[in-house]
């Protein structure tokens, strides 16, 4: 049963995939979004029997790679986390699925587009539910290759395009990553396997791995590397610039890929890897520093972009920076709360921004909204759900999680930890103020729109109102409802699916930290939300003059082009890399060296030496017997003389040969270029 | 001493001849009478005045065929399986019996694809199938032989055989040509290989294959109480040199190879057909046994001239079929390339090496049968100047367009001799190669691995002409005959589907492997 | 050594002998051209005249023909002085011979190999 959860979403996926023109739009969306449905009723079962009956699951399906010590099979495990994964997944999957019929219906390509949305939730739910490195890598690519297909879903867009390209190759980074984390695990641990895996990771604690002759921790080296993988699949600090670009893709994409489940693949993954993280604890460090610095920076460049989607973009990465920090100072069962929390009023902000996007004639400026709460009641309530969520407002699903985060990094007295906590809070301002900048720009301000956009505004229709009826269900009562069952001091509910060492495990010394450090939080939302109604509905004029002054001009483009960071990385890291790829390994090596010592020098001094041994044939009988002679005289002499002969005969002799034959077929190509060229001047 | 002996015991002298040899030789004597009866009826019927001179080949051919298959069933059901024959003279075993059938089945393809043309060309040279019969009972007796002698006899007679054939269409002067270098190369050949017999013979005293072996393995000769160490000496290792310049002649050898492109052109297609698909076996029989049972202990010396004879092969076939336009000659150059592969298993020498050999023996006769099955169809023409059948490879351009499942068919054919993966030959030269890696051949795997690449070059060009290029006259195909197309299908789902289940092969060869190593 | 004498005694024997029936004609003999001497042999061919002529190309396949004919006395005369020794099976052992023979021969004749026209 628990490998339907797989199967469904996969064969919908086929089936609208390959046959969508038989099923129609009808068929094509009933079939997806009932198969991903009927997973996620699978994968509530399996939560309650996994999760809540505390009975982990593991099915060893078939074998995959078995070579000498390599045995990575088909395997699945069901643990707490995987459970916990699969209910997010499927449930926010099923919901987009639902979004989608009404939200992409006048596109000619709805079954193509079910079919990847269906086809990215089989990868994801494979990345989860792997029992192995190799198997997990298999989803991790898929999701990858799933987001390329749905950013670059309307391809006859350049920008789609650029962006899907874009988030393929800096994400193909990260995997590089993972690859060589995966590969240092082989080498230490001689397998992939988790269990395997896990198990020796303490014994394997004082491992060396040795690289260009120096010693390096291996679990160190490991953690990192499988980190550089997070970083590019969680738009961490570094590569997160393909997340923004990725709002290229349709809002139903952003809010099922780029918010809820894949972007969160990378604090999954360290969480699933506690135990090898829990033995590197300088990895850990930087886990939380780059966690922290995301946060920070992704807030910042928040609090000045235009685009509503890209906002929500950037308020995804630093809320990715959160989850990332968590497990950075070890609270892996905070940051996997986070990420449940997370997924539910992000995609709610998501789907909500589409659909004011939608009503909106696909308007995705704020600044050319406004007064919107009027004429989208509905959808005003439910950003507003998801923005109080966001922001921590008290009771809200974001406050349970995001305020334990501030509170056991401040319970955590090392120097990541203080620092971590120290950007978090501030980031929570940050986040206040962008989330209600963005509320009172598309609703509260005064209209910007055209008239003829206004005029055409509609509330969502049913089967948009439904997802997002839901999700701020989700948004509202999941943290309240799930907060003593997945932080409470001592929950049975990990059980081994997380390790903590007990030295680092602070949830209850978080409870002790001084009452005001607990209000801080609170104080920095009100801040932010005050300042926002401030800057952008009662004194506009006060920020248009605030821009004017040099200084915060700059600091103003400095955040919105993003700190630069996309300049700098096309001026000296791909147009570099380009000239080196186009001018040396292309031009002076492959179409240079390689062509001229290879195919075309081999092309020219092949039918030149054909034609030679031609020459030999001559149709004589005399050379005939001339030339059997002379074979019969050097098989005597190899018969007789070979420990003469085998010197030059010898096989690497032979090599070197061979190597000459290389040059032969340089001066024939250069010969019969020479000839062309005279034949031209003729 | 030994003859007196025998002469006092002459009566159980013939007793014991009749009840087993002959019994054990009777599909030979079946093979060689019926050529011998048939030759008579051939000639007396044709000459016949009262029946107005009766054309026979068509009817002699037929009857050629069913003897080919009587004595492939007479081998297969024979009572003894294994046997000394004829006072040390003739051997059999599982080995011998599995070549002799893939020869008569082969040739029986050979013929029974050229029915057509010998219906249609009209020489009326019924003498052709008598020798064919003639050659194919003396590669049986050449699979057989176990000393020099028979197997010298053997060879001759099938020689001969040979230098007829290709000199059989008299009237053209391509033919005459090629017999006439066939004859006079080939005789050269056969005088290196009796001269390196009656080295080994003047040396040894014995022209026994097994007794040859014990000498050499004792490595003393028993002579007048001189003990001689043999494996040491010049001429013996001189004697077999030349018996395997000898050997490499036959099977058209890099550097023994010159013959065989002008003699293939020019001998007519069906007789082209059978010099490449049948006699390779028997002669790759007769020589394993050779040298794997007589030259064991000379190993390390024949080993590398193999070797080397090997790697000319290869590059020779790879190489100087490039610029070749004249389709059967390009096939001859193909065949130098694969018997430079199968002198790869011969060098191995192992049990994987022998077994390589024996499949890709098997591989090469099927798909030799297809691409001549093909090339033996006749095409009709629409203009009065077309051509009656494919000569030039750029004749072959309208193939694909007049008839598109035949040369979708050629084009597996080629794919397969090119050793394109799913197919059978990339299953043989794959297993060459592996066979050459497990001897330590490292080189020759490698080289095999360069020149097979350089010859799908050629092979693939057939294909490029057959679909991309516009031919210059246009005929079509006709209708591809009964017989022809029955090889073409058996060997073309052979090709395909060896891969799927390759035990059978597989088994047979490892027996047969066996039955020559041990 | 000294039992291969016999043998250089024989071979300078033989070469003496065959010199001088070879010198002896240009001393003894009488050149006289009659018309019987210069006419053509029977097989056509001039006496006196270039070696490098056309012929018939007949004379040499009755010529082969015979001599298979002929080889095979070769092997009747040993099978004839031993066949009291070797009984009935050498007797057909040489019957068989002889009849593959006859097959040949029958085979000259009928394709007309031995018709001179």
């Amino acid at each position: 049963m628990y490998l339907l959860v797989l199967l469904l979403p996969l064969l919908a996926s086929i089936s609208a995939g390959l046959f969508g023109r038989f099923l129609g739009f009808r068929g094509a969306a009933l079939l997806t979004t009932s198969s991903v449905f009927l997973s996620f009723v699978i994968s509530c079962i399996a939560f309650y029997e996994v999760a809540l009956s505390g009975v982990t699951c593991s099915i060893e399906w078939m074998p995959w790679f078995f070579s000498e010590m390599f045995d990575a099979g088909w395997g699945f495990y069901f643990d707490s986390l995987t459970v916990i994964m699969l209910c997010v997944i499927t449930s926010i999957s099923t919901l987009v699925h639902l979004y989608s019929i009404s939200y992409m219906e006048a596109d000619p390509h709805l079954p193509r587009f079910m079919a990847y949305l269906s086809i990215f939730t089989f990868f994801m739910l494979m990345l989860v539910t792997a029992d192995n490195f190799l198997q997990m890598f298999f989803g991790w690519e898929g999701v990858g290759l799933a987001s390329y297909l749905l950013i670059n879903f309307w391809f006859t867009r350049l920008q789609a395009s650029k962006a899907s390209i874009k988030a393929m190759l800096v994400n193909r980074v990260g995997d590089f990553g993972l690859a060589l984390g995966v590969m240092a695990i082989f080498s230490v641990f001689k397998t992939v396997d988790f269990y395997t895996v896990f198990a020796l990771a303490a014994h394997q604690s004082e491992a060396v791995l040795i690289f260009c002759n120096i010693e390096f921790h291996a679990l160190t080296v490991i953690c990192i590397l499988l980190f550089v993988g997070a970083v590019g699949k969680s738009a961490q600090l570094g590569l997160h610039t393909w997340l923004p670009d990725a709002m290229e893709g349709p809002t139903p994409v952003s809010a099922l890929i780029h918010a809820a489940t894949m972007v969160t693949a990378g604090v999954f993954m360290i969480a699933r890897c506690s135990p090898l993280f829990e033995y590197a604890p300088k990895a850990l460090v930087v886990v939380a520093i780059v966690g922290a610095m995301t946060c920070f920076f992704a807030a910042t460049t928040g609090v000045v972009q235009n685009d509503l989607k890209r906002v929500i973009a950037y308020s995804t990465a630093s809320q990715l920076g959160y989850m990332i920090f968590a497990c950075g100072i070890s609270q892996y069962t905070v940051g996997v709360f986070h990420l449940m929390n997370h997924a539910f009023f992000k995609a709610l902000l998501f789907l909500s921004a589409g659909s004011v996007i939608h009503s909106l004639s696909d308007q995705q400026d704020m600044r050319k909204m406004g007064g919107m709460a009027k004429l989208l009641p509905f959808t005003y309530a439910m950003m507003s759900i998801g923005s109080f969520s966001l922001v921590g407002f008290p009771f809200l699903t974001g406050f349970y999680s995001k305020d334990v985060i501030l509170e056991v990094a401040f319970a955590r007295y090392t120097w990541d930890a203080n620092f971590a906590y120290l950007f978090g809070s501030i980031c929570v301002a940050l986040t206040s103020y962008y989330s209600f900048r963005l509320l009172f720009l598309t609703f509260i301000a005064p209209t910007n729109a055209y008239k003829s956009t206004v005029k055409a505004a509609h509330d969502a229709p049913f089967l948009l109102a439904l997802p997002l009826f839901l999700l701020s269900i989700g948004s509202i009562f999941v943290g309240y409802c799930a907060k003593d069952m997945m932080i409470g001091l001592a929950t049975p509910f990990w059980a081994n699916a997380i390790f903590v060492l007990p030295q680092n495990n602070v949830l209850l010394e978080s409870e002790f930290i001084p009452q005001s450090q607990k209000f801080l939080p609170l104080i920095a939302t009100v801040a932010g939300a005050v300042i926002a109604y401030f800057f952008s509905v009662y004194s506009t004029k006060t920020s248009f003059a605030l821009k004017q002054i040099p200084f915060f001009r700059s600091l103003y483009s400095f955040l919105n082009k993003r700190w630069y960071f996309d300049k700098v990385y096309n001026d000296y890291i791909s147009k570099n890399t380009m000239s080196f790829g186009y001018n040396v390994s292309f031009k002076a090596l492959d179409k240079g060296f390689f062509e001229i010592c290879g195919p075309t020098g081999i092309a020219y001094s092949f039918p030149a030496l054909a034609q030679y041994w031609s020459r030999l044939q001559s149709g004589l009988i005399y050379h005939y017997a001339v030339v059997m002679l002379l074979g019969l005289t050097m098989l005597v002499l190899v018969s007789s003389a070979w420990s003469v002969l085998e010197n030059v005969l010898d096989s690497r002799i032979l090599f070197i040969y061979a190597i000459c034959f290389l040059f032969y077929n340089y001066y024939n190509s250069a010969s019969r270029a020479l000839g062309s060229t005279e034949n031209l001047e003729k | 001493m030994y003859l007196e002996q025998s002469f006092h015991k002459q009566i159980s002298f013939s007793s014991f001849l009749f009840e087993n040899d002959f019994l054990a030789l009777f599909p030979e004597i079946f093979l060689v009478s019926t050529g011998i009866f048939l030759l008579v009826y051939g000639v007396i019927t044709s000459t016949s005045k009262s029946l107005n001179y009766p054309l026979l080949s068509y009817n002699i051919s037929w009857y050629a065929i069913m003897a080919l298959l009587y004595t492939s069933l007479l081998i297969y059901n024979s009572p003894i399986n294994n046997a000394v024959l004829l006072y040390n003279t003739l051997v059999i075993d599982d080995f011998t019996q599995f070549v002799k059938i893939t020869c008569l089945l082969s040739s029986a393809c050979c013929i029974s694809m050229s029915l057509q043309y010998i219906q249609t060309q009209g020489d009326n040279a019924f003498e052709t199938l008598i020798l064919i019969l003639f050659a194919v009972s003396s590669m049986l007796f050449l699979t057989s032989s176990a000393d020099f002698i028979s197997l010298y006899l053997a060879i001759e007679l099938q020689s001969l055989s040979f230098y007829v054939l290709a000199a059989l269409k008299r009237n053209s002067e391509f033919a005459t040509e090629a017999g006439l270098k066939y004859f006079l190369l080939g005789a050269f050949s056969s005088g290196l290989l009796i001269f390196g017999c009656s080295l080994i013979y003047g040396y040894t005293g014995v022209l026994s294959f097994s007794e040859c072996a014990k000498i050499f393995a004792a490595g003393v000769v028993p002579f007048d109480g001189i003990q001689a160490v043999t494996t040491e000496s010049a001429l013996v290792s001189l004697g077999m040199v030349f018996i395997l310049a000898g050997f490499l002649f036959k099977i058209a050898a890099a550097p023994f190879h010159m013959w065989s492109p002008d003699v293939y052109q020019g001998a007519p297609t069906p007789i082209t057909a059978f010099f490449v698909i049948t006699p390779k076996i028997a002669l790759f029989a007769v020589f394993l046994r050779v040298f794997l049972q007589s030259f064991y202990d000379l190993f390390p010396i024949w080993q590398t001239l193999v070797i080397f004879a090997s790697l000319a092969s290869m590059l020779v076939g790879a190489l100087a079929a490039l610029s070749q336009s004249q389709i059967k000659r390009l096939m001859a150059f193909s065949s130098i390339n694969h018997v430079g592969y199968l002198l790869a298993g011969f060098a191995c020498a192992s049990i994987e090496g022998i077994q390589a050999l024996s499949i890709y023996l098997i591989v090469y006769i099927f798909m030799n049968i297809a691409v001549f099955s093909i090339l033996l169809c006749n095409m009709r023409h629409t203009h009065n100047n077309g051509l009656p059948r494919i000569k030039y490879i750029t004749d072959l351009a309208f193939l694909a367009k007049t008839n598109p499942l035949l040369a979708f068919t050629f084009s597996i054919a080629m794919f397969s001799m090119a050793g394109i993966p799913p197919l059978a030959g990339f299953y043989s030269k794959a297993y060459i190669f592996f066979a050459a890696l497990g001897s330590n051949l490292g080189v020759l795997a490698v080289v095999g691995v360069c020149t097979s690449v350089v010859s799908c070059f050629y092979y693939l060009r057939l294909i490029r002409i057959m679909y991309f290029s516009t031919p210059k006259t246009w005929c079509s195909t006709a209708r591809v005959p009964r017989t022809n197309a029955l090889a073409l299908a058996i060997s073309l789902f052979f090709l395909i589907f060896c891969m799927a289940y390759p035990a059978p092969l597989h088994l047979i060869t490892h027996k047969i492997a066996i039955a020559l190593c041990v | 050594m000294y039992e291969y004498l016999g043998i250089l005694i024989y071979f300078f024997i033989a070469l003496a002998l065959s010199l001088l029936l070879l010198g002896l004609p240009f001393v003894v003999s009488t050149r006289k051209a009659d018309p019987e001497k210069i006419s053509a042999y029977e097989c056509g061919f001039d006496p006196f005249d270039d070696a490098r002529g056309r012929f018939d190309i007949q004379f040499y396949l009755v010529a082969i023909l015979f001599i298979i004919f002929d080889l095979e006395v070769a092997f009747l005369f040993p099978w004839a002085l031993t066949l009291n020794k070797i009984g009935f099976f050498g007797f057909w052992s040489m019957m068989l011979f002889l009849l593959i023979l006859t097959i040949g021969f029958v085979y000259e004749w009928r394709k007309g190999a031995l018709d001179w026209s």
